[in-house]
């Protein structure tokens, strides 16, 4: 019995799954993983640090990590990266200065080695904002199509409206689901 | 004092407390098994397996046995020492990522053995200089992974300029020596987002008052704000913003608002009157100074006037000193220094030149 088959029955017991969410500051990614669990929304900090998740979706066990996005804190995420299988990129629509940032943080993170393989959702969000970029803008804004090394798609939504999280979150359990469980080898 | 077991303790509580379902994952983890169980992050893990590796439960034993003792033989001392800086720092390595209180927790056990060693020190008979300790921490300073302070590492990459003027939101921008209210917004949509940038001797005032300024009729909602390369200025935001304020390279201003979130960046020589109910943000900034938002500028019809009485806006954040201590980069400002209230710009009328140089931090 090969490793990855010991690793693959290990986590078919457990069902569950670890989802990385990142993204520049202010992204919204606390707000939306708020907003999933059905909790207040208003007076949330931002992150110094993390806050970990655990819902239950489908018949998994979501553990989500969500780490602090401010410039201080990022050289910190790789801390977070072991055994991730999905990322979850969160975008602030409205945040046209920092798109070229935006897109080097995301572009270098695919690059890590211990993040080979997971699934990669990008949250187009705060798309209840007027004047926020369509998520076809930001796709290209981010330059998606260059990316090989992922499974990846865009969703928009609003964190705030609560508009297409469930959708995105459902993509990216499935793509989960099917690697993991699912698979033939 | 029992200092591995108390860690170990305090982390676990906190986890059972926001996160049962975590529970077992760390428990299993303490006693050697959740190779697997992906709950526990890295860096955490590492701290905990160094915590558990360092002979750090008999430290405290030592200590009583050594003080018990009489003087001490400076080779005790030396090794003593050295287990303490390295305490030390694995906690400012680890500070990025432990919760605060767990930090507070462990600083606060790290000031008692810290304070041991001293009492000990100078209870010991012979006192030769002892530099042991001090190099640790500056060696442990030196390589911890920290971006240089004060250095604005995003401005050096220019925006692209389609994407700033593609914007369908409302924006202020590249101006000088004037006085600006929401008429000065050139814009299609009266709600939503607001940018202001590349603006220099200035005065921007959305804040509709009592005794009304101009434009202030349909004060605009914004419901998210953005503001960056602002010199010599002041900007006047309603006490009600709905969402958040971002703000980038702004040097010599004074801002005045109230919002969900506030974070500022790469800026210096700022006073800021704020009204929030989150913590406000700070980093690689220096010379910043907050207060409250002004009375004056408060309009009867804003519901929220308790955030007033609200001390959110002490409780600043600086994401450039993470650290137990005061951060070097923001002070409150002293009531004596605050604008009074009747001495806002209220109205166009007011001579410009005078009104900045008057008001703005020198
Ligand atoms: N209008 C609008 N505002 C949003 C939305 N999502 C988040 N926000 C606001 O954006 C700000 C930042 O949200 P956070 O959830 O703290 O952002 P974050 O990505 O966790 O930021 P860090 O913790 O610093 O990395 C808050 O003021 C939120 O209210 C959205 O969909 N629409
Ligand atoms: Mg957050």
């Amino acid at each position: 019995m090969g490793l990855l088959t010991i690793i693959r029955k290990n986590r078919q017991k457990e069902h569950e799954m670890r989802i990385l969410f990142l993204g520049l500051d202010n992204a919204g990614k606390t707000t939306i993983l708020k907003k999933l669990n059905k909790e207040d929304i208003s007076g949330i900090s931002p992150t110094l640090g993390f806050n970990i998740k655990t819902f239950v979706h489908d018949r998994y066990t979501l553990n989500i990590w969500d780490v602090g996005g401010q410039r201080m804190l990022r050289p910190y995420w790789r801390n977070y990266f072991e055994q991730t299988d999905a990322i979850v990129w969160v975008v602030d629509s409205g945040d046209r200065f920092r798109m070229q940032d935006c897109k080097e943080e995301l572009h270098s993170l695919l690059t890590e080695d211990r993040l080979a393989g997971a699934s990669l959702l990008v949250f187009a969000n705060k798309q209840d904002l007027e004047g926020s970029m369509t998520s076809e803008e930001i796709s290209e804004a981010l330059d998606l199509k260059s990316i090989r090394t992922h499974q990846w798609k865009i969703f928009s939504c609003s964190a705030v409206t609560g508009e297409n999280l469930l959708e995105g979150l459902n993509w990216v359990v499935g793509e989960v689901a099917n690697r993991l469980y699912y698979s033939t080898t | 004092m029992k200092v591995p077991s108390l860690l170990l303790n305090t982390l676990i509580e906190r986890n059972v407390r926001k996160q049962p379902d975590t529970h077992s994952a760390i428990l299993c983890f303490i006693s050697g098994f959740t190779f697997w169980s992906g709950l526990v992050s890295y860096p955490v893990r590492r701290f905990l397996k160094r915590r558990r590796s360092l002979p750090s439960i008999e430290l405290s034993s030592r200590l009583d046995h050594l003080k018990s003792q009489g003087p001490a033989s400076l080779d005790a001392l030396n090794e003593l020492a050295l287990e303490i800086a390295k305490l030390r720092k694995e906690l400012t390595d680890a500070t990025a990522y432990l919760p605060s209180y767990d930090q507070r927790q462990y600083e606060t056990h790290l000031k008692t053995f810290e304070q041991s060693l001293v009492e000990l020190r100078s209870s010991s008979v012979s006192k030769p200089k002892f530099s042991f300790k001090r190099k640790q921490a500056a060696q442990s300073g030196s390589s911890s992974p920290q971006p240089a302070k004060g250095v604005p590492q995003s401005t050096s990459v220019p925006p692209p300029i389609s994407a700033a003027s593609q914007s369908n939101g409302r924006i202020l921008s590249n101006l000088s020596n004037e006085y600006l209210t929401s008429s000065s917004i050139p814009s299609s949509t009266s709600s939503g987002d607001l940018t202001i940038s590349n603006l220099d001797n200035c005065v921007v005032n959305l804040v509709s008052t009592p005794n009304g300024s101009p434009g202030s009729n349909q004060e605009p909602k914004i419901t998210a704000l953005h503001v960056r390369d602002i010199s010599n200025s002041i900007l006047l935001f309603p006490p009600n913003i709905d969402g958040s304020a971002m703000l980038h390279n702004l040097s010599r201003c004074i801002i005045v608002l109230g919002c969900h979130q506030f974070r500022m960046h790469s800026s210096s020589h700022v006073n800021v009157y704020l009204a929030i109910s989150s913590n406000p943000i700070i980093e690689h900034c220096s010379d910043i100074t907050f207060t409250g938002y002004p009375f004056s500028l408060f309009n009867d019809s804003d519901a929220e006037k308790d955030i007033l009485t609200s001390n959110k806006h002490l409780s600043v954040q600086d994401f450039s000193h993470i650290r137990p201590s005061q951060s070097p980069n923001w002070r409150i400002l002293p009531d004596s220094e605050r604008v009074p209230e009747g001495g806002w710009p209220h109205s166009k009328d007011v001579d410009l030149r005078a009104t900045l140089s008057r008001l703005l931090p020198t």
